[in-house]
């Protein structure tokens, strides 16, 4: 079947995978008593005080199926409830925060990629040699260490240290500028490129520097994953028989390596990459605590209730759902990206 | 040929293990793994004569040598005359903020970490594999379903739903697990019917849903819900994180699982068991499980690591053990106040947040050595060369 | 006489396994001569294959070439290959020596079309024949009034790699997106190329068939493809690794009269390794029989089939199943070759096995007229003919 069929067939797909979603999410919820769950409705303090008629209105004691529907209502109507720790409803809680977290996964992705894919492939074609062992001793060590230690580290070296990179997002004057100026515009939401089309390009320096080092953060730890899926799937590609076939048309072995095998061995790390860009959309939660960028992560972590406080339970949900979408969403594109690459699966 | 020939000639088990053994000890990255965790499985078992415990009663809670909020460095002397009478002289690695004893801390957090660690992997497997076993084993639509169920779980950032387990899950866990335990007990008593007459599987499993639901009514309808048994579970914090843990956990053993069983199942001597007459529980145990058993434990490995690094962020964030409870994660968030703040040497107290920290940092490295060496030796593909 | 273009002397190829050392060629002989088909006929495990690798000098690891000569005529000089440096021995690959494989769908790569898989081979060997066919289609189409700058940049472009490869315009050229279009338009010539080759296959439609994936091709298909892109150079040595062996007995027959017609008309010598003996009987001038790493006979194949002299060649043609005979097997199985029988290795499935058998190994000798044996019954100890 085509390209297109196949799409469309995955996205048919996804339905279900979502409802899923959903309703776990609705019994996630139901796991919180009704003063809690009626906070989702609350945007100010006096309302606090009349939660019962808040619980009543929403039907929040009655059973689970007069709740589930009423719910969902809420749902496609687009009202997530009301975030306590976001000051706003939770969709645009969300929605204003996205940017900051997008800019981190954005920068440091393709960074973790590229370098595991090399890494993997010296990795392999040099297996149990030391190049090997340094290299994957490298990525393991970056596996272990604790986020949130290696995050302090970097802080304490970097910023009190040498005074190079600061945390945050941004600097005290740019955000002087972006929130006071009104010469502001936000094109794409990203710090870095927003700066250069606005013609400010200091505020583009000095995003970079922000963004150094979470994203050297992420980077270090997430390097393992590629390398170890490149570095097996280079082994498996080297031992199949057009390899030799290869070799045997009298191709370099650089050609070899870097043409025959290297096309194979990336489907998979393909899948990895996608799963992982999905899985740091929503898991930066330390490094965005430790660099106290404002994002989503974060802003999960105030609400589920770090630190003892009340937790915002609407956020929770909200965040929850949020999650669920975004998994679900790169999976679909994952598999979609996978059966471009490899004809087999597209081609039947 | 002497017997000790005799008998590696002929097992063919004893001669793999042998050739694991042989590489295992060939590849520096697995030694240095074993090093480190039998490093760490000693202090754990020594601690109480590492680091006597100042009151016998609650080990876990890291003495404080008075109440100041300064910390002090490695190598002072401990004040307090109670503390000094039961052996302690000096703070071998100073102290937190607080005045609580790193050194203490950090040794019996080894305990905490390997409990932590071992009893959401021993869970998470168990359920794992349970799902892992009836998803592959059945296939079809309880195949369907689980599957699904497994992709949705698996489809949420672990910490942040670790962290909403654990809010929502309340102090005393009010159990009424009469109602769910009878369902799973009159579906397990179908299904075993079924088993036993030789039904389809389909069928038995239709035939349970059945009585489940037949049961249902009757007990909402006309019975009206008595309760059946009540249990009341006291759970700490700790213990909600484990339980939070362990539920988010279990997916990645339950795919690992079904994906050996599915292809262990199409292999050509599984066929031949069966036409040899192996019943399909003897297959399961003699084939599948063995083939299974090398993947499992590869993840089960790097998982304790993953665990316990996901719990310090967890105590990082202040969720999880009750302050002065000896956890690593915990002692640095002490730390992070004395780290920042603008001092001009952000280094002076160090010893908070690095020594802590290098202890999460290779108790996890040994397990992920271990775990990624093993991968490597035990993956069948790479073996012979 | 006809020349030798192709001379193994004594090759001994071991494989270092956790099991111990395998002794899988224990001094090899084979002379191919010019224009011949050369069978290698044996049992599974005989080392046909290796031998077939060793050629090539791609014997993969565990496997070590431990010893020998393999002379290779080029350009009118005999080279050990053995010795030459990995250099070298790319250009003879696909080039003077090529190779066809048993399983012809394991041979190409999924993720690249049958005939991207041809031109890597056309461009890497051919290139130059390629560009010079390039630049004469520019040439036409600039004269002919249809080319714009690009085009007459592309011509210097090309005209500039055949002349100066090394240049650093060269290189700044190949950095640039927008000026790389000379690639693709050497490609198209080697596209053609391509064509006409899985034409020369008898592949039905091969215009469409160059743009498909492996895994849409048949198992017959695949081999012919595989054998495009082996002749593809021309080579004037091709081994074919029991190339019939995975495929239909049907699909078979048209292999194997496609590669006579194709040797016809190529012109190269073939070296076809394979265990059935009917194929030999059809396909080939001369055959070699081996058995556990050794050649222990070899010659004309009317000599072998109608006067076989080794033993073993005489109780693997009487074991060919023929209708109205009992069947009949050789006793006993092949030795491992990790510890070696010493002596002959054939001496105890011998029915004619004398003490000296166990003792030393045989040396070849020609017995008559290019029909060569190694075996204790035609020689004595010394080795001379008896």
């Amino acid at each position: 079947m085509g390209l297109l069929e196949y799409t469309i067939r995955r996205i048919l797909l996804i339905i279900p995978t979502l409802l899923g979603v959903i309703l776990l999410i609705f019994a996630v919820s139901q796991l919180f008593t009704p003063e809690q769950r009626a906070t989702l409705y609350i945007t100010s303090e006096r309302q606090m005080r009349d939660i019962d008629s808040i619980i009543n209105q929403y039907h929040l004691r009655e059973s689970v199926f007069t709740q589930l529907i009423g719910w969902l209502q809420q749902l496609l109507q687009g009202n997530l409830g009301y975030s306590r720790t976001g000051g706003g409803p939770v969709l645009q809680v969300l929605l204003r925060k996205l940017p900051a977290t997008f800019e981190l996964v954005i920068w440091s992705i393709p960074l973790t990629v590229f370098i595991g894919i090399y890494l993997g492939t010296k990795s392999a074609v040099h297996r149990d040699t030391s190049i090997d062992h340094i290299t994957r001793m490298i990525s393991i060590i970056g596996w272990s260490l604790p986020s949130f230690w290696l995050g302090i580290m970097l802080i304490a070296i970097f910023f009190q240290g040498l005074g190079w990179f600061p945390p945050e997002r941004m600097s005290q004057p740019t955000f002087n500028y972006i929130t006071l100026s009104g010469n502001w515009h936000w094109y794409t939401g990203l710090l870095v490129i927003d700066g250069l089309l606005n013609g400010t390009p200091w505020i583009t320096i000095d995003a970079l520097r922000h963004i150094i080092l979470p994203t050297i953060t992420l980077t270090t730890i997430n390097i393992a994953l590629i390398v170890r899926i490149m570095r097996s799937g280079m082994l498996e590609a080297l031992g199949k028989g057009y390899i030799v076939m290869a070799k045997a048309k009298g191709l370099s072995n650089k050609e070899v390596i870097n043409k025959h095998a290297r096309r194979n061995a990336l489907i998979p790390v393909m899948t990895v990459a996608g799963l992982l860009t999905a899985g740091l959309l929503t898991g930066v939660t330390i490094t965005e605590t430790v660099f106290n960028i404002d994002g989503v992560g974060r802003w999960a972590a105030v609400a589920a209730g770090g630190g003892g406080t009340v937790p915002d339970v609407p956020a929770v949900l909200g965040f929850a759902l949020f999650a669920g979408i975004v998994y679900v969403v790169a999976n679909l594109v994952v598999d979609i990206m996978y059966a471009y690459i490899d004809p087999r699966i597209r081609l039947g | 040929m002497n017997l000790k020939q005799l008998k590696t000639e002929l097992s063919p088990t004893l001669k793999e293990v042998k050739f694991t053994l042989k590489r295992v000890r060939k590849s520096p990255l697995s030694i240095l793994g074993m090093a480190i965790i039998t490093f760490y499985v000693i202090i754990a078992v020594f601690a109480p004569v590492l680091a006597p415990p100042v009151d016998p009663n609650a080990p876990y809670a890291i003495f404080h040598d008075g109440y100041g909020p300064t910390p002090r460095p490695p190598g002072s002397e401990v004040l307090d005359s109670w503390i000094r009478n039961m052996g302690w002289t000096v703070h071998y690695f100073g102290t937190a903020e607080g005045q609580l004893d790193i050194y203490y801390g950090c040794i019996w957090g080894t305990r905490t970490a390997f409990r932590i660690g071992l009893m959401v992997v021993v869970i998470s497997l168990i359920i794992g594999l349970l799902m892992g076993c009836l998803s592959g084993y059945y296939g079809g639509i309880i195949d369907e379903i689980l599957m699904r169920f497994t992709d949705i779980i698996l489809a949420f950032p672990g910490l942040i739903l670790a962290m909403a387990l654990v809010i929502a899950l309340p102090r005393v866990w009010r159990l009424e697990i009469g109602f769910p335990l009878a369902i799973i007990g009159i579906f397990i008593i179908i299904m075993l019917i079924g088993h036993f007459l030789k039904l389809r599987s389909a069928i038995s499993a239709s035939l349970g849903i059945l009585s489940v639901a037949i049961f249902a009514v009757l007990y909402y309808g006309v019975l009206g819900s008595p309760p059946i048994y009540t249990m009341g579970i006291e759970l700490t914090d700790l213990d909600k994180v484990l339980v939070a843990l362990a539920l988010v956990g279990w997916p990645g053993y339950t795919r690992v699982i079904r994906g050996e069983i599915l292809r262990v199942r199409q292999e050509d001597y599984v066929e031949a068991a069966k036409a040899a007459g192996c019943s399909d529980v003897r297959i399961i145990l003699r084939h599948i499980l063995p083939n299974a058993m090398y993947s499992v434990v590869i993840m089960a490995s790097l998982d304790i690591g993953s665990i316990v690094l996901t719990a310090a962020a967890l105590s990082f964030l202040g969720i999880g053990a009750p302050l002065g409870y000896a956890d690593w994660g915990q002692m640095i968030s002490f730390a992070r106040g004395w780290i920042w703040s603008g001092q001009e040497n952000p280094w002076q107290f160090w010893y908070t947040f690095i020594i802590p920290g290098l202890f999460i940092f290779t108790f996890v490295l040994g397990w992920n050595l271990l775990g990624d060496a093993f991968r490597d030796i035990l993956d069948p593909t790479l073996r012979r060369r | 006489m006809t020349q030798e273009i192709l001379t193994i002397d004594d090759l001994r190829v071991n494989f270092y396994t956790y099991e111990g050392v395998v002794e899988a060629l224990d001094g090899v002989n084979l002379r191919l001569k010019k224009g011949e088909t050369l069978g290698v006929v044996g049992e599974t495990g005989c080392g046909k294959s290796v031998t077939g690798l060793s050629t090539l000098v791609l014997v993969p690891p565990p496997g070590k070439i431990e010893g020998g000569r393999i002379y290779v005529n080029v350009d009118g000089k005999q080279i050990d290959l053995l010795k030459q440096k990995e250099n070298f021995l790319r250009r003879i690959r696909g080039e003077d020596i090529s190779m066809v494989f048993q399983d012809p769908r394991s041979a190409l790569n999924p993720v690249y079309t049958a005939g991207d898989q041809i031109i890597e081979v056309l461009l890497h060997h051919r290139g130059r024949e390629l560009v010079e066919k390039a630049i004469e289609r520019l040439n036409k189409e600039i004269e002919g009034g249809k080319a714009g700058f690009l085009k007459k940049f592309h011509r210097k472009t090309l005209q500039t790699i055949l002349t100066n490869p090394r240049s650093t315009k060269l290189k700044i050229i190949k950095r640039i997106p927008l000026l790389r279009g000379y690639k693709k338009i050497v490609k198209q010539e080697a596209r053609k190329e391509a064509i006409e080759m899985l034409r020369a296959m008898r592949i039905p439609d091969p215009e469409r068939v160059v743009d498909m994936y492996p895994h849409e091709l048949s198992g017959g298909m695949a081999q012919r493809v595989v054998i495009a892109m082996a002749l593809s150079c021309n080579p004037s040595i091709l081994i074919a690794d029991e190339p019939t062996t995975n495929l239909d007995v049907t699909v078979q027959l048209q292999i194997l009269l496609l590669i006579k017609e194709l040797k016809e008309k190529f012109g190269s010598s073939i070296i076809y390794i394979t265990h059935d003996m009917g194929v030999v009987a059809e396909m080939c001038d001369r055959v070699a029989v081996m058995y556990a790493g050794n050649v222990v006979e070899y010659g004309n194949v009317l000599d072998i089939f109608k006067k076989p002299l080794h033993p073993y060649t005489k109780a693997l043609l009487e074991s060919i199943p023929r209708p109205g005979k009992p069947f009949k097997s050789i006793e006993g199985t092949v030795p491992s070759l990790i510890n070696p029988p010493k002596g002959c290795r054939f001496h105890d499935r011998c029915t004619y096995a004398m003490e000296v058998c166990t003792k030393i190994k045989p040396k070849m000798i020609e017995v008559e007229n290019e029909h060569f044996v190694q075996c204790f019954l035609y020689q004595s100890i010394s080795g001379e003919q008896k």
